[in-house]
């Protein structure tokens, strides 16, 4: 019975770790999908960006690690703009218009090839900058940098939060998503609200390469699965509730680990059958707003 | 003592097609050209290969040509990167053929490339000696053709297996655990590993266990592993996922001798790994630079001679393909300057003692045009970022 505990508690520690990823990056959807409806399906390439410019900042450079981090930032963030004028803002004229979901992609596409251009296409190693020794949480071994990733995922996403309930720019993006119309007759530059929007889900993504490289790898095919797995964490949480979306991606990393005890062959099968069954049960996610129906 | 290598060169656009013509009229109508033919991929996804297997190929030409060459005369590389695309591949042994008008062709690197040229040498009827790519199908394919044309001095995927199955019997090691990745690739690997430990009354105790070979934590398989007593793991991975099944192995301190198959010895696993990571993990191989004293002395010219370019850093790419350099000038010196004859002489030599991988003196026949076949592969371990013979 304890040598189950014992993967249990491992697995707990792992999926945390993937799971906060997962976290951060599908906030970068919802800040988007309350601002204009739409998402940037290309976030896991957003991410590759993160990974690779930082290896270039960090390893290339020589820059601090915590230099390179606001470098990826800055720049994943400036590249939120550029998506937001070539991929959202010319096709979303049309209220109903799905073009976003082409044009983002489009977006990815071109910067997978982009990078296997500057990058080339296979892995490269990009050393922890807390080194490479095992720490031990009780019987659980985790990576320094895996205990980074929770703090600055689950720290980034708090702090978004604070962000946008307490900062006036944040109030004003919150204002823009619950009522664009009337955010607009109060003064409020729903346009530059939009990109900002944009900007914070990129610089997301660019934020989760940059903490996920040293435990992946950092290369040109990194984003695909990520991006995917937060998009599902995303939905499963509900899309419009930020503390769902938490749970969400956390619950997705836990879980691919568990199933893992059981059956590595069917750990991603089983994982999203069981986001089946909840968006049987709860369509709009776990914690998203139930649809009201008068008849 | 230095070996220059003034002949060689890498031929990217302008050939010298007037030596050609001058060497064609010497040499009569049906008569190649007193040059020797390379594809490699020396960019792309596996140019550490090319680059390993180009240093054996110049370093098995000027030992050839300092020695006098081919009736005085000296054997010209011409060398060409496939970039590991087939298509380039296609383009590049095209060119060899009709332009250089090379009588023997060596290379590739990559499987995909070389399925794609075999076809192009065999209806050429130019000897290939493959020294790197090591799909089954490269010799399959035309071994039931009156004449194959195709030679292998590389272990084939098929036969892998059997080495870890040699190596497990010779330590007595009881309690085996099966990985493998979620390709088509690690999935046949799995299938012939069932098979093979089951002939040998092996035990598997765990697995197969498989995983994404882009997964970045292991830890779920291996505390299975861990649970089942495991004292050996083969897993069927590319070094990515091998760094990865290191690191999880880390995680929940579980220390047992593990292999993979030869893509374990390329450089790529050191780069991503580390000395610290790789250590003590195995990989299946024909060479290592301390298993033979032909090995030892080849090991030594290459650290030397190439010292700029990085020494001996892909060792196994660099001593297949100086043994299959040194047998297709072998067979160049019995049958002269005429790609068929090259061809058959290669079934002949029957007294290649100077090889450096664990070849045998008689390597090829006509059934037979797999060098390293049954006895000639064993463990190689990781050991302070080297290969070395596991014992």
């Amino acid at each position: 019975m304890s040598a189950l505990l014992v993967k249990l508690w491992q697995a707990l520690v792992s999926g945390l770790s993937i799971g906060s990823i997962y976290a951060l990056i599908a906030q970068g959807y919802y800040v988007t999908y309350v601002t204009t409806g739409a998402l940037n399906f290309g976030q896991g390439e957003f991410l590759m960006v993160g990974a690779l410019f930082g290896f270039t900042c960090y390893l290339t450079l020589g820059l601090p690690y915590a230099v390179a981090l606001v470098a990826v930032v800055l720049l994943v963030g400036a590249m939120g703009i550029g998506l937001e004028r070539v991929a959202i803002r010319p096709v979303m004229r049309h209220a109903l218009s799905l073009s976003w979901v082409l044009s983002t992609v489009a977006v990815s596409i071109i910067l997978k090839n982009a990078a296997v251009q500057i990058w080339g296409p296979e892995q490269i190693k990009f050393p922890s900058p807390f080194g490479e020794a095992v720490m031990m949480i009780g019987s659980a071994g985790i990576f320094p940098q895996e205990l980074f990733i929770i703090v600055a995922a689950l720290g980034t996403v708090f702090a978004m939060q604070i962000f946008l309930r307490r900062a006036l720019l944040g109030k004003a993006l919150i204002a823009v998503a619950f009522n664009r119309n009337a955010a607009a007759v109060m003064g409020i530059n729903v346009t530059r609200m939009v990109v900002l929007a944009f900007v914070l889900s990129s610089a997301l993504a660019g934020l989760g390469g940059i903490l996920i490289a040293p435990i992946t790898f950092a290369w040109a095919y990194m984003g695909t699965m990520p991006g995917i797995k937060a998009f599902a964490a995303a939905i499963f949480g509900g899309l419009e509730n930020p503390i769902g979306i938490l749970i969400g991606g956390l619950v997705i990393g836990l879980l691919e680990q568990l199933f893992g005890i059981v059956n590595s062959n069917f750990k991603e099968g089983v994982t999203f059958l069981f986001i089946l069954i909840v968006l049987a049960i709860s369509p709009t996610g776990l914690m998203g707003r139930r649809e009201i129906s008068k008849v | 003592m230095s070996i220059k290598v003034p002949t060689l060169r890498l031929s990217l656009g302008a050939i010298g097609v007037g030596l050609s013509l001058a060497a064609a009229g010497v040499g009569g109508a049906a008569a190649a050209d007193l040059k020797l033919g390379f594809d490699l991929s020396l960019t792309g996804g596996t140019d550490d290969y090319g680059k390993g297997a180009r240093m054996g190929a110049e370093l098995a030409l000027a030992e050839y040509n300092e020695k006098g060459g081919y009736k005085g005369q000296k054997v010209e590389a011409v060398i060409y990167d496939d970039e590991t695309k087939p298509a380039k591949g296609v383009e590049n042994v095209t060119r060899l053929i009709t332009r250089d008008r090379v009588f023997a062709i060596v290379g590739p690197v990559n499987s995909g490339v070389a399925l794609a040229i075999i076809d192009i040498a065999q209806k050429n009827q130019i000897p290939l000696m493959d020294t790197i790519a090591t799909a089954e199908q490269i010799i399959a394919r035309y071994q039931s053709a009156p004449k194959n044309f195709i030679f292998r001095v590389s272990l084939n995927d098929g036969i892998q297996t059997s080495f870890m199955i040699d190596y497990i019997k010779a330590q007595k090691y009881q309690r085996i655990g099966l990985m493998h990745d979620s390709t088509g690739w690690g999935q046949s690997g799995r299938d012939t590993a069932l098979r093979l430990l089951k002939e040998a009354n092996l035990n598997l105790v765990a697995g197969p266990e498989v995983f994404d070979q882009n997964d970045s934590d292991m830890t779920a398989q291996l505390t299975k592993m861990q649970d089942a007593k495991v004292d050996f793991i083969i897993a069927y991975t590319l070094a990515p996922a091998a760094v990865q099944i290191a690191k999880s192995m880390q995680k929940i301190a579980l220390k047992v001798p593990w292999t993979g198959t030869w893509g374990l010895i390329a450089p790529n696993f050191l780069k991503l790994g580390g000395k610290e990571l790789t250590e003590g993990v195995m990989a299946v191989t024909s060479y290592t630079p301390d298993h033979s004293a032909n090995a030892r002395a080849l090991h030594e010219k290459v650290d030397r001679i190439f010292k700029d370019q990085g020494g001996d850093f892909h060792p196994v790419a660099t001593a297949q393909t100086y043994d299959g350099v040194r047998l297709v000038l072998r067979a160049l010196d019995i049958a002269g300057l005429d790609p068929q004859k090259v061809r058959d002489a290669l079934e002949q030599v029957d007294d290649f003692t100077e090889a450096v991988t664990k070849m045998k003196p008689h390597p090829f026949s006509p059934q037979n045009h797999e060098s390293l076949g049954a006895d000639t592969g064993f463990l190689a371990v990781w050991h302070d970022g080297k290969i070395l013979h596991a014992e």
